[in-house]
């Protein structure tokens, strides 16, 4: 990409570019944190407990011995990870079950759409919780990751189903079912490229939802508890009440990461939002 | 048609309408100008996209961004409409000019009972009016559309579309305006129900001795309700006379397609179209727009656009006057 | 009301809660091993102080599970319980009932949340419409950033932040708790004043991160509303713009908005569970955080589908309030 495009790019869609911006810092820091700290020391144990900040622990450590500059640097990726592996699962399934709602209709479109209704009226916190506790082994950061999918789809599954729904009955997809294409090729080729913008929008909203419910989780204290993931980071700060021991550099580095992570995504969606749905748009602003 | 003298209740003059797109300007109306005669019935027919709807709405100052009325005026009594502020043109909408929007009967608010939009219509032009008062002149108004009265309490979609279209009418007339322009009040109704509307439509405006701008398709119709029709092409006015005159002898080779292009002896019907595609109205071809399609254009046609000129005149009467944009009857050869 | 529409939206109604409780009986069980029998045998093998509390504790589990009858059985027992709101008994405060520990707490979340979220709601209903609306003063854009960006960050979290700000480092107000310790609940105004005082700040949490959400999507649906026909024929009717907008515009875009309060329940209480949690605010959530703290199985899954069983009460309010606004309803499915 040239320079000029990028600047078009910038003053035309301000907040996707900052979004996009917000969210490559958070990604970048955890790999180029690593050339700098040892992130051996984000183990339990590894420093001597409870120091406030020096040059050679920047943000001191916790009352378990950790550095806590490596606790973010190891963690941040953790959480990001937590939150991708979820939103590429849960929008797969939301996906896959929003295509064959809106493409067959009929009572598998009834079924799906009842059942991605009922499930949103549930808390997807108490749900997770249930699962969590039932699973009562150690959590692991993928299991987490996988327990968070199970509740990522519904969402993406609705806004696709309706997607797919307006477009089945569009010119396009009519003049390609005459023309004799067959279900599958008629989804890969008219509707899935149409979709782009919203599979995108999905996702991001999907990642951030992850991302919430997961921290959500650890918060409660059903989070790995071996990682020093950042939601179990701020579990551990809370379990220690270093609110109140005005311990300022353990729960608030964590806290700054979640923000900027979740408003990095919401001016991503918000960008993508203007690009999907322009018309909404224009009015105002 | 009340007998007297050609009085002019609305002089439209150059009327300029362009919507401003990323693709450039799209000039939906171009120069239109006609005179409406008090009590009388003007149609006005065109092709799909030939400005019809751009036309009435930038009378009623309706006109939204991307689009802009450039140029014109819009004489109504002592109004000039195009020149008004937009305080004094939201008191004159409907006051003064009416209109029945193409698509009336899904216009209404969906969540208000019929009654009251009757009523706030009026109440956002009158002091006072309010209670059993209110209440009488909603049910008078209901009735003379040939409504029930208690079809005030209802909603919407409990009416038919042909009840929702005469709950449109009657809001039109609410305020005894001098003009309505109804913008093809009855083409989503069945033949039967839109006789009837249409009937309806003329007995009020008899009643209020108002005149009217019929937009529509419908050539058939158009023959038997009015009594002048205007012909519209790539936003222009091609050709405006008395419509008996205008469907027996067309004066614009435009027209002359049209007409003969009726599906039947009697000219019932609507349009079918003519050969060829209408011009882009971006990038229109250099000339009168209708050369491309024109059978009978000739030399000057492609170089020079035509204007609205008096071909039949008539001293005492503009009832009868034709005019029409062509060169065949200006008489410019090169 | 039409009573086919009415009967539809009981059924959902039951559909939810039979769907709560349902994932709450099966979800243990597709475990390898089954959690609640193996916590109390763990716990029984540990012996110690509460031996003999235990032992009656496997035995009412063993008694109300029937582990030994066919899964159908079992399943069937376990609906009759929970159409009883019997959840069993407390590990942690044997012999206590867990629904009698639940509904102690409910009032308290259910206060909190229900004025939270009706403020953040109608706020952020009224400034989202004013966003859309040309007219509106310039200081409400300046307004809607901040507040977008508050709606990006988890309740609990903004929750903490407030906690630190306005009560440890301001003193400005508790740091947490439903009353002052020590005091009594009891109906006087003093007390009344007291509980105020102490959810301010978590009510200011709740609002504070979801009034961006409730704007940013009446935003959304006012833009949308206004370019509808009924909209664009008031304004030809030549009617003022305040009663455009209000009555005609606000009016109809007010329709999915509601539905969508229906829609966010879920989540909203997710949320507020997690505030209670920071505030230790003494409702179902800090009743959760503390029984899975301490395992205590029944009190945890009875908290589940309490939760469930107020959530889809709230969506049945909401759906027979729904046909006051849209007369429309009787004949939609
Ligand atoms: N909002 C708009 N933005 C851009 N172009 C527009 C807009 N509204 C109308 N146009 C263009 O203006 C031209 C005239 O449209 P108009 O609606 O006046 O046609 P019409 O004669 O009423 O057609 P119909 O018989 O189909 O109702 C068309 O080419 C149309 O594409
Ligand atoms: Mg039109």
């Amino acid at each position: 990409m040239n320079r000029a495009s990028l600047a078009a790019m910038v003053r035309n869609h301000p907040q996707l570019v900052a979004g996009l911006a917000v969210v490559f810092v958070v990604v970048a820091f955890g790999p180029v944190g690593s050339l700098f700290v040892d992130t051996d020391l984000s183990r339990v144990g590894s420093a001597p407990a409870n120091l406030t900040p020096t040059v050679d622990h920047l943000l001191g450590t916790d009352a378990a011995g950790r550095d806590l500059l490596a606790v973010m640097v190891a963690g941040t990726p953790l959480t990001l990870w937590v939150g991708f592996v979820a939103g590429v699962v849960g929008l797969g399934i939301g996906t896959i079950l929003g295509f064959v709602a809106g493409y067959f209709g009929g009572w598998i479109d009834t079924v799906i759409r009842g059942a991605a209704d009922v499930l949103m009226t549930i808390p997807g916190l108490l749900f997770l919780v249930v699962l969590a506790t039932s699973l009562h082994t150690t959590v692991t950061v993928n299991m987490m990751a996988l327990v968070v999918a199970s509740l990522a789809w519904m969402i993406p599954t609705r806004t696709i189903r309706s997607q797919v729904l307006s477009m089945r009955e569009a010119g396009y997809v009519q003049v390609a079912r005459l023309s004799g294409l067959g279900d599958l090729e008629i989804i890969a080729r008219e509707l899935l490229p149409n979709l782009l913008p919203y599979l995108a929008a999905s996702f991001v909203s999907a990642v951030g939802a992850a991302v919430l419910a997961s921290i959500g989780l650890e918060a409660l204290g059903l989070g790995p508890q071996n990682e020093p993931t950042l939601g179990m980071t701020i579990y551990w700060a809370l379990y220690y009440t270093s609110l109140l021991r005005s311990v300022w550099w353990w729960w608030a580095p964590p806290m700054v990461i979640i923000v900027l992570i979740f408003v990095g995504l919401f001016l991503v969606s918000m960008g993508l939002d203007r690009i999907a749905n322009p018309r909404m748009w224009k009015a105002t602003s | 048609m009340t007998g007297n003298r050609s009085r002019v209740a609305l002089s439209v003059e150059d009327l300029r309408v362009h919507y401003h797109t990323e693709r450039g300007a799209i000039r939906a109306v171009e120069g239109v100008s006609f005179d409406l005669l008090a009590g009388e019935r003007l149609g006005l027919v065109g092709e799909s996209g030939s400005g019809k709807t751009t036309t009435a709405m930038a009378l009623m100052r309706l006109i939204r961004p991307p689009g802009r009325i450039e140029s014109g005026r819009a004489q109504l009594g002592d109004l000039e409409l195009l020149s008004l502020s937009d305080e004094q043109m939201r008191q004159a909408r409907f006051a003064h000019i009416s209109l029945i929007p193409q698509g009336v009967m899904n216009s209404l608010n969906p969540v208000m009972r019929v009654g009251a939009q009757i009523a706030d219509t009026i109440q956002a032009h009158e002091q006072g009016p309010g209670g059993e008062k209110m209440r009488a002149r909603v049910s008078d108004l209901l009735s003379l559309v040939e409504l029930d009265p208690d079809t005030a309490q209802m909603y919407p979609h409990e009416l038919s579309g042909g009840m929702k279209q005469r709950v449109g009418m009657a809001i039109s007339v609410a305020l005894r305006p001098q003009v309505i322009i109804a913008d093809e009040p009855t083409s989503a109704l069945d033949v039967v129900v839109q006789k009837r509307v249409m009937d309806t439509l003329f007995r009020v405006q008899g009643e209020l001795d108002a005149a009217v701008i019929l937009v529509g398709h419908d050539m058939g119709l158009m023959a038997q309700c009015v009594d002048r029709l205007g012909v519209m092409y790539a936003g222009r006015l091609v050709e405006l006379g008395p419509v008996q005159q205008l469907l027996e002898q067309p004066l614009h080779p435009y027209t002359r397609l049209l007409v003969s292009s009726l599906p039947s002896l009697d000219r019932r019907g609507e349009f079918r179209g003519i050969p060829g595609l209408p011009p882009s109205l971006l990038d229109p071809p250099a000339g009168c727009p209708f050369h491309p399609r024109c059978p009978e254009a000739i030399d000057g046609c492609t170089t020079k656009i035509p204007g609205l000129t008096t071909v039949v005149a008539d001293d005492d009467s503009a009832r009868i006057e034709r005019r029409a944009a062509c060169h065949l009857h200006t008489g410019v050869t090169s | 009301m039409p009573a086919d529409y009415l009967v539809r939206r009981i059924a959902v109604f039951f559909i939810i809660v039979w769907a709560g409780a349902t994932i709450n009986f099966f979800m243990p069980r597709m475990a390898p091993v089954n959690p609640i029998r193996e916590r109390l045998l763990q716990a029984l093998s540990f012996g110690g102080a509460g031996k003999t509390d235990m032992e009656a504790v496997v035995a009412t589990y063993e008694a109300r599970f029937g582990l030994d009858q066919p899964l159908w059985k079992q399943y069937v027992r376990y609906l009759g319980d929970v159409a009883q709101l019997d959840f069993g008994v407390s590990i942690a405060y044997f012999p206590s009932k867990a629904s009698d520990i639940i509904l102690r707490a409910l009032p308290w979340t259910l206060g909190l949340l229900t004025v939270a979220t009706l403020i953040a709601f109608a706020l952020g209903t009224l400034l989202g419409a004013l966003l859309a609306w040309p007219k509106s003063p310039a200081f409400l854009h300046y307004l809607s950033a901040p507040l977008l960006a508050l709606s990006a960050i988890p309740y609990y979290l903004l929750g903490l932040v407030l906690v630190f700000a306005l009560g440890f480092t301001l003193r400005l107000f508790p740091l947490g708790g439903g009353f002052t310790l020590g005091t009594l609940p009891s109906p006087t105004f003093a007390f009344a004043m007291d509980v105020l005082y102490h959810s301010i700040v978590p009510g200011l949490s709740i609002v504070l991160s979801s009034v961006g959400f409730w704007a940013l999507s009446m935003r959304g649906m006012m833009v949308t509303v206004q370019g509808e026909d009924y909209v664009n024929y008031a304004e030809a009717r030549g009617l003022k713009s305040r009663d455009v907008f209000f009555r005609y515009a606000l009016r109809n875009a007010l329709l999915p908005q509601t539905t969508s309060l229906a829609l966010a329940m879920g989540y909203v209480v997710s949320g507020a569970v997690l505030v209670e949690v920071v505030f230790a605010y003494p409702g179902v959530g800090t009743v959760l955080y503390r029984a899975i703290q301490t395992f205590d199985y029944f009190v945890i899954y009875g908290v589940v589908v309490m939760v469930i069983l107020a959530i889809a009460l709230v969506t049945l309010v909401l759906d027979i309030v729904y046909p006051l606004l849209d007369p429309r309803i009787a004949y939609k499915r």
